[in-house]
Formats: structure tokens, C-alpha cells, sequence
């Protein structure tokens, strides 16, 4: 029961990045195939199965459709929100930084949004190493 | 005498045609003056299959008339016996040969009035009947309009295949009388004739262009199932599809393996000739689905049809409605994207102008985006992760994505001690990498040891309780 307990919070945890994911893809105006093909993958490793197209199509056009992510501090606020864990924040900003870096050009939309949610989340050592390296 | 004649023109109507004023008097006829109009629209063709010869007498239209066959006529019989008398007036020109009058319409009525007196049906009915007479100077053509004002345009009474019959044998009229005018030309002389739209009478030509093409003018399937073969010539859907199909050589183009000329026409003949024929616009409906499936590439439905014999609404049923719908919704957009229709300076401006506009735009955007880009992004995630053909360097740190890959499938395994919940390893990993102690050698190990055991590793389950203490 408690093993399921947790696995259900774990895999709201996990929903949470995606969502967080979907809004990163989003920011700039641009889906790019290889944003996407990100978001599947690391959704195949949280989940440990393939994302459906139909579930994932959907997921993307209801967050798409938020009226209250118009700006980057909105989106950035709402993605800090929603994922509490020091740990999952950590691989969260890796999966932001896979996400952004993904088109092979970091939108200006982009790095403000992921600098203000590692900024939230303290997680800007991990941010510039990352971003060094690449 | 000249008493007499002012007596029975006690009226004169006026009849305008072509901006020319014709008075036609209205008189009382005797009905033995009258005669059948030979070349009469409603059973010319009728009549012509049923006395087998051009030469009808005056005798073979009454015999037709009042046959059992024209229910019409015994219908009207019926209302005149009831009411008494005869309440229209019938029009008439004098015909020069036979020095009688031609009833140019109310030929019906003539019919009934004679029956009525050959079998006294009514008592003292009149022998004379009111009439209205054209001038005996008014063309042919004038007639035709009078005519067509009556029945084409106006009353429409007469049947869809009368009328094009009269509209066509006039067609064939001017036409040899014009043969240096264009078919176009011809059926502009004619709408004006008949004073109706040019579209009616193209309709009458191609249908009857039809009928003939295919012997079915003088065939009683011809005017029983005239609907069905209207609805044919003239549907420009099927006629596209029809012309490539009729031609063998762009048949075999379009994929459809055809043994004669004419493939498609005689299909659509044969079905019509079914008993489970459908109606008319079902037929319509379903042979347009057909042909603008083979239109689009889909040729299967229409093979069926033209290859295998199948029925229309069989054929019909292999067509995919939801996979159509798309595909003519989008080309509809197609069209009016590439075209001049829209401006795309309104769009900008709507854009700036309107947010709910935008908003729309953008969903529409994403939803298109994703149709384009997702299935192939979803389906490239295969269990070794997009990246699984890369070279393998077993003492390079792992990534982010494979500490994240190792706490998903450890806290996914039932024996996994409770310390070892999917945050906490991914934790302890992402601590891993970050140290530069956890290779792709060392990821594979635990993965691997994972699977087979169905345990995690004593080594991580120790490992992960000195992070936490240390946390």
C-alpha cells in the first residue's frame, strides 16, 4: 500500500517535469521535432514506457492552452511550483537544459526562463556547468 | 360572316416575347378545327417508342393519350368530369398545311375533351373550345419560348425528362440549322429562345447527349431512369473521373485495369439497371465519395466498381469517411492559402489586433506541429533510449538521463528496500555523476544486474544509505 502510495507521488512527480518540459518547449513560439523527441525519451525513462502520441498530443495542447503562462516570470513560476523535491529539482534542471539545448539554439525566451526557475530553485551551479561544457 | 368572327373573338390577350407585342385572340374552337400538337414535348418520345415510327397520326396520339399507360390523362378526365367543364384555355396557332388549328398546349385537355364526348361522360358538353391563337406569323422560335415559358420555366408540370427532351430535339434543331456556331453559341441561342438559364439547357444536352451516346433515347430505361442518368452526365465530379475511366490508355494510368472504351458509363447503366439500385441521390452521393476518393489517389473503392463488379453502396463502404473528411478539409485550406483569397496582411493585423484571434492561430500552430512531428518523435524511443547507437566509451561519466533512467527502473522493482524510492536514488546518482564516479561501465552493470536478479544492487542499496545519512 505505502509502495503505491509512493509510486503514485513519484509519477505525479515525474507528470510534473513533463508538464514542466512541455512549457520549456513552448516558450519561444517554436516546437522543434528534436524538442520533442527529448520530452518522449525523458518521459520513457520516468515512466520506463513509451509515451503515447495521443497522450502526449494532448498533454501539449492543454498546457498550450493555459491563459496564464504569457510571460517567461509566469511559466518560470509556474514550473518552480510545481516540483518540490532538492533531487528532483536537480534532474528537472537537467531536463530543462536537454529540453532547451535540443534545436541546437538557445532561444533568448529559453535561457531567461531557465536561468529565473534554477535561480528558484537553486539549482544555477548545475545550470552554468552544464551550459560551460556545452 | 363578319358578324360571326367579331362574335367569337370576343377577347383578344396580349403575349410579349422579345420586346415585340403580339395579340392573340381568345376564341371558341370547334374541337374537330383542333389537332394534336405532332412535335408535342410531353410524349414525343414516349409516343415514338411506342408506335416504333417518326410518322405519328393524330389517330396514335389519342389511342396513346387515353391508353391506360398515361394516368396523367385520367387524372385531369376525372377533374373535368367533376367540375363540369374545361376551366383553362388551350393555345393554338393555325397550322398552314392542314388548315387546323395545333394545340400547342392543352394537348391533354384536347384529349380529354374528345373522350368526353365520344363517351358522353358529360352531358351537353360543348363541342366548341376556348382557346387562345397565336399568329399564324409567329416563328417557331417564339413558339418555343411561349412553350418554354409555360413548362420549362413557369408551370414546370411537364416532367424533368419531356422537358429536356423538347429542350434537346431543339438543340439538334439549331444546330444543324447553325453549324458553324460553337456548342456554347448554340445554347446561348437557346436560353434566349426559351427565355431560361443557360445552365437548364447545357443540363437538357448533356443528358440527352448521353442518352444517345449509349442508345438509351428510344429505350424505355432511358425516360424510366432519366434521374439517375441526369444526375450522371452532369455531375462534374463523376464526368472527371468518368472521362479517364471511359479511356482505357487513362485508366491503366490511373490504376484501373479496363476491357472496353466506355467503362465507366456502362457500370453506372448496369447498377441503374439493379434491382437494390439506389435512389438517385444516394447513388449521387456515393459514386461522388467513389470518384473523389480515385481523385485524391484512393483508387481502391473505384477499382472495386469498375474491376470487380461490386455494387456503388459496397464500393462505397471500403471508402475510410474520417480519412476523406481530412483530406478534403485540408485541401479546402490548401487552396485558399495558396490562392489570392486570403491576404495575408489581415492575418498580421488580426494577430496584433485580437488575442483570442491569436490564441486561436497558436493552437492551431501546435496542433499541426505536433501532427507533423510527434508520431515520428514518440516512435523513435525505443528501449535503449534515442541515443542508443552512439559509441559506447565505458569510462566516460553517465548523463543526467541515465542516473534517471537507473532510479526508474530500481524503485520500479517489487524486492527494493524502502530507502531505495525513485527520489532518492535519482539523488544519489545525480550525486554520482557529479562526483565523476558513475561511468557508462558502472551504468550498464547495475542495469543489467537489475534485470536478471530482480534486486537491487546490495552495493547501491548500502551505498544509498550512507548518502542519506550523509544528507
Amino acid at each position: 500500500m505505502i509502495g503505491e502510495i509512493n509510486s503514485a507521488r513519484v509519477d505525479k512527480i515525474n507528470s510534473s517535469l513533463i508538464d514542466a518540459l512541455i512549457k520549456m518547449m513552448l516558450v519561444d513560439d517554436i516546437i522543434h521535432k528534436n524538442e520533442l523527441e527529448q520530452i518522449a525519451e525523458i518521459y520513457y525513462l520516468l515512466f520506463d514506457k513509451k509515451a503515447s502520441t495521443q497522450d502526449l498530443e494532448a498533454r501539449i495542447l492543454k498546457v498550450s492552452e493555459n491563459d496564464e503562462l504569457e510571460t517567461v516570470g509566469a511559466v518560470a513560476d509556474s514550473i518552480a511550483n510545481s516540483i518540490r523535491s532538492a533531487s528532483s529539482k536537480e534532474a528537472a534542471t537537467y531536463a530543462l537544459i536537454e529540453v532547451m539545448i535540443s534545436d541546437q539554439k538557445v532561444h533568448e525566451k529559453e535561457k531567461e526562463l531557465i536561468k529565473k526557475i534554477a535561480k528558484l530553485w537553486g539549482t544555477t551551479d548545475i545550470l552554468d556547468s552544464v551550459l560551460n561544457d556545452t | 360572316m363578319k358578324k360571326q368572327q367579331k362574335k367569337e373573338e370576343f377577347f383578344v390577350e396580349k403575349q410579349y416575347v422579345d420586346g415585340e407585342r403580339y395579340n392573340c385572340p381568345l376564341r371558341l374552337l370547334n374541337n374537330t378545327e383542333l389537332e394534336f400538337w405532332l412535335d408535342n414535348p410531353r410524349f414525343y418520345e414516349t409516343i415514338r417508342k411506342e408506335f416504333d415510327t417518326d410518322k405519328i397520326t393524330q389517330e396514335d396520339i389519342y389511342t396513346f393519350y387515353t391508353s391506360p399507360k398515361v394516368s396523367m390523362q385520367r387524372d385531369l378526365l376525372a377533374n373535368i368530369v367533376n367540375d363540369g367543364g374545361v376551366n383553362e384555355r388551350l393555345i393554338v396557332q393555325k397550322n398552314p398545311e392542314t388548315k387546323k388549328f395545333t394545340v400547342i398546349e392543352g394537348n391533354t385537355r384536347l384529349a380529354c375533351i374528345r373522350q368526353i364526348l365520344a363517351q358522353d361522360l358529360i352531358k351537353d358538353f360543348p363541342r366548341d373550345v376556348e382557346v387562345m391563337e397565336l399568329p399564324e406569323s409567329l416563328s417557331k422560335e417564339k413558339v418555343t419560348y411561349i412553350v418554354g415559358r409555360y413548362h420549362i420555366v413557369g408551370k414546370k408540370d411537364w416532367s424533368s425528362h419531356e422537358s429536356n427532351a423538347y429542350v434537346y430535339r431543339k438543340y439538334i434543331e439549331v444546330k444543324h440549322s447553325n453549324s458553324e456556331k460553337s456548342k456554347t453559341k448554340l445554347i446561348d441561342m437557346l436560353a434566349k429562345q426559351f427565355g431560361s438559364k443557360t445552365a437548364q439547357i447545357k443540363r437538357a444536352v448533356k443528358s440527352f447527349e448521353f442518352l444517345e451516346k449509349h442508345n438509351l433515347r428510344e429505350s424505355d430505361l432511358g425516360s424510366r431512369k432519366y434521374s439517375y442518368f441526369e444526375m450522371y452526365a452532369n455531375s462534374a465530379v463523376i464526368q472527371k473521373t468518368a472521362k479517364e475511366i471511359n479511356d482505357p490508355e487513362l485508366a491503366e494510368i490511373q490504376g484501373v485495369k479496363v476491357e472496353t472504351h466506355n467503362a465507366m458509363d456502362k457500370m453506372f447503366i448496369k447498377h441503374v439497371q439493379r434491382d437494390d439500385c439506389p435512389k438517385t441521390v444516394d447513388i449521387r452521393d456515393w459514386l461522388i465519395a467513389v470518384c473523389n476518393s480515385a481523385d485524391g489517389g484512393r483508387i481502391d473503392p473505384l477499382k472495386l466498381l469498375i474491376e470487380e463488379d461490386a455494387s456503388i453502396s459496397d464500393a462505397v463502404k471500403t471508402i475510410d469517411a474520417g480519412r476523406e473528411d481530412v483530406i478534403a478539409f485540408f485541401n479546402k485550406i490548401h487552396q485558399k492559402l495558396k490562392g489570392a483569397a486570403i491576404e495575408t496582411k489581415k492575418i498580421k493585423q488580426e494577430l496584433d489586433a485580437d488575442k483570442v484571434f491569436r490564441k486561436k492561430i497558436k493552437y492551431i500552430h501546435n496542433f499541426l506541429g505536433l501532427q507533423l512531428d510527434l508520431p515520428t518523435a514518440t516512435g523513435k524511443i525505443r528501449s535503449e533510449g534515442r541515443r542508443g547507437k552512439a559509441k559506447f566509451d565505458p569510462e566516460k561519466v553517465a548523463t543526467w538521463k541515465q542516473c534517471t533512467m537507473l532510479a526508474t527502473i530500481l524503485s520500479k522493482l517489487p524486492s527494493r528496500p524502502n530507502s531505495c524510492q525513485f527520489n532518492r536514488l535519482q539523488g544519489y546518482f545525480l550525486n554520482e555523476m557529479n562526483e565523476k564516479r558513475l561511468t557508462n561501465l558502472k551504468v550498464n552493470e547495475i542495469k543489467e544486474f537489475a534485470e536478471k536478479e530482480k534486486e537491487v544492487p546490495q552495493d547501491i542499496i548500502d551505498a544509498i544509505e550512507e548518502y542519506l545519512e550523509t544528507k
